[in-house]
């Protein structure tokens, strides 16, 4: 795991769950190869982990059910998405946005998509990746329909 | 920017608050704009009542170029700055050889 590699796409816990909610999730899932975080993927552990009454429709359903689509296939070993590990690792309620700000400030270059669905954290790492000068866009999840 | 001018009126009905709003006028030193207090009032309340799915239809058609960019402006703010950020950074996306995106394609 430790020597996943890294796909030019980098995506956030909620850009992962919004894609495996759509109906394209299994063309995509084969499709696309991107990266993210072991602490985005942690996220999503805890989501699947939640011990919530997540009736049919609700948001705590939305976010369980793609939690484990991409937990699923993030663990298959033919998977062509990847996981990195960030040290020392961020916590906090804005932990997976830290975790891809540090993952950009050591292996910017290794990424030219960058997708989040948080409006904020978008900007925030606009500015990180025009500070060091990458060639990133940095883009709205929901938008990859 | 389009020719907006303030020369169009809005009215509607009022009963206990346009007396308000003249006691105000006449009780407050220097009294009261009631067209400007208004102007801002309804822009607020415009934008309060925007959700989702309106500020992207607002949006899209002010860049289809259907409405004037002021009219645009009450409604968005400066989301509507955002919002072009936004378009840009996905059409940039776009224009990018997206073959390396996939999984096939994943050879170095």
């Amino acid at each position: 795991m430790a020597s996943d590699p890294r796909h030019p796409l980098l995506a956030d816990t909620s850009s992962l769950i919004a894609v495996a909610n759509t109906d394209q999730w299994d063309v995509l899932a084969e499709s696309v190869a991107l990266t993210t975080t072991n602490v985005c993927k942690h996220e999503l552990q805890n989501h699947v982990n939640a011990n919530t009454y997540a009736p049919e429709g609700s948001r705590e359903q939305y976010l369980k059910r793609g939690s484990q689509r991409v937990l699923d296939h993030l663990d298959e070993d033919s998977s062509s998405w990847s996981c990195v590990t960030v040290v020392p690792r961020p916590h906090g309620p804005d932990a997976g946005e830290e975790s891809l700000k540090q993952e950009l400030s050591e292996h910017g270059d290794s990424y030219q998509v960058v997708s989040l669905l948080d409006g904020a954290a978008r900007r925030s790492i606009r500015r990180l990746v025009d500070d060091h000068g990458y060639d990133i866009d940095v883009v709205d999840g929901k938008l990859h329909r | 920017m389009s020719g907006s001018s303030y020369d169009k009126t809005i009215q509607f009905r009022a009963g206990a608050e346009k007396e308000a709003a003249e006691l105000l006028d006449e009780i407050h030193i220097g009294g009261v704009n009631v067209s400007e207090l208004a102007r801002t009032g309804l822009i607020e309340m415009l934008r309060r009542s925007l959700d989702e799915q309106d500020e992207i239809a607002v949006y899209e058609r002010y860049s289809r170029g259907e409405i004037d960019e002021d009219v645009a402006r009450v409604l968005l703010g400066e989301k509507i700055d955002q919002m072009e950020v936004e378009k840009d950074a996905f059409e940039s996306a776009m224009e990018r050889d997206t073959s390396t995106f996939l999984a096939d394609s994943d050879g170095e």
